[in-house]
């Protein structure tokens, strides 16, 4: 490209110090609040304890529903989102073993209440599973804001 | 060394602004892409559709409170492009340094 031949290397460095500085904003409005992952944390954590009562399938419905309004009003209130699903092998794998093991836990869950019927399991797993969604959250929540003060590209 | 070609679309100032506002999410609204840019809804809707004319940039459109508005994000081909501009301008960053 002709334009190439016309840009000086303090040009290109101006340019990317422009784009350091928009992607930093691109990052601080991804932030998710810590409201938001704590009630991403108590739907999920809830949708676990369900299965304590003797029919949980007509309620599971309802912390569903709840996430699904929890994410689409925080997004048109926010403006912008973040990627779901960042390029690192490093994350990819990390949401790949968080999901195997919410999804052990879940079937863990089922088995055992069923299989022994004890009612306080799914409670306790659902506590268990709570935590730890909160927790993931609060570090993407961490990683957005290093990455906000950083400019960093995946 | 295969050398990275800077791309003429998202050359412009404000088209990469865009370009590298957009990189780490998955949408913008219109409202947040011009005030972090800080230009007029003209402006930015004259960047924004030279960048979807090239199909850098895709566009989702909806009602909020009975308000329009309208949602832009990188596409693929997008962000491989973004992603190659930047390849040479640290390329040509790094002239001096050599």
């Amino acid at each position: 490209m002709s334009e190439k031949e016309k840009l000086t290397s303090g040009d290109a460095k101006a340019a990317l110090d422009s784009i350091k500085t928009m992607e930093s904003a691109g990052y601080r409005r991804a932030i998710p609040s810590r409201w938001f992952g704590a009630s991403i944390a108590f739907f999920i954590a809830c949708l676990f304890a369900l299965y304590a009562l003797e029919n949980p399938y007509p309620y599971i419905v309802l912390p569903i529903l709840g996430i699904g309004v929890l994410i689409a009003t925080t997004r048109e209130k926010i403006g912008a989102y973040g990627r779901d699903f960042p390029g690192t092998i490093a994350n990819r794998l990390a949401f790949a073993l968080f999901a195997t093991f919410m999804v052990a836990a879940f079937f863990g869950m089922v088995f055992v209440r069923r299989a022994y019927d004890l009612t306080w399991v799914p409670i306790v797993v659902g506590m268990v599973v709570g935590v730890a969604v909160f927790l993931a959250s609060e570090s993407e929540r961490r990683s957005c804001i290093a990455k906000a003060g950083a400019g960093q590209t995946e | 060394m295969t050398e990275a070609l800077l791309d003429t679309v998202i050359h412009a100032p404000n088209r990469l602004r865009i370009c590298a506002l957009l990189t780490p999410l998955q949408e913008a609204e219109f409202q947040v892409l011009r005030d972090e840019l800080g230009v007029s809804d003209s402006v930015l809707s004259k960047h924004l559709k030279q960048l979807e004319e090239a199909g850098y940039v895709a566009f989702r459109k909806g009602v909020v409170n009975g308000r329009q508005r309208m949602w832009a994000g990188l596409t693929e081909p997008g962000r491989a492009a973004f992603s190659g501009h930047v390849k040479a301008l640290n390329q040509l960053a790094s002239v001096d340094e050599h």
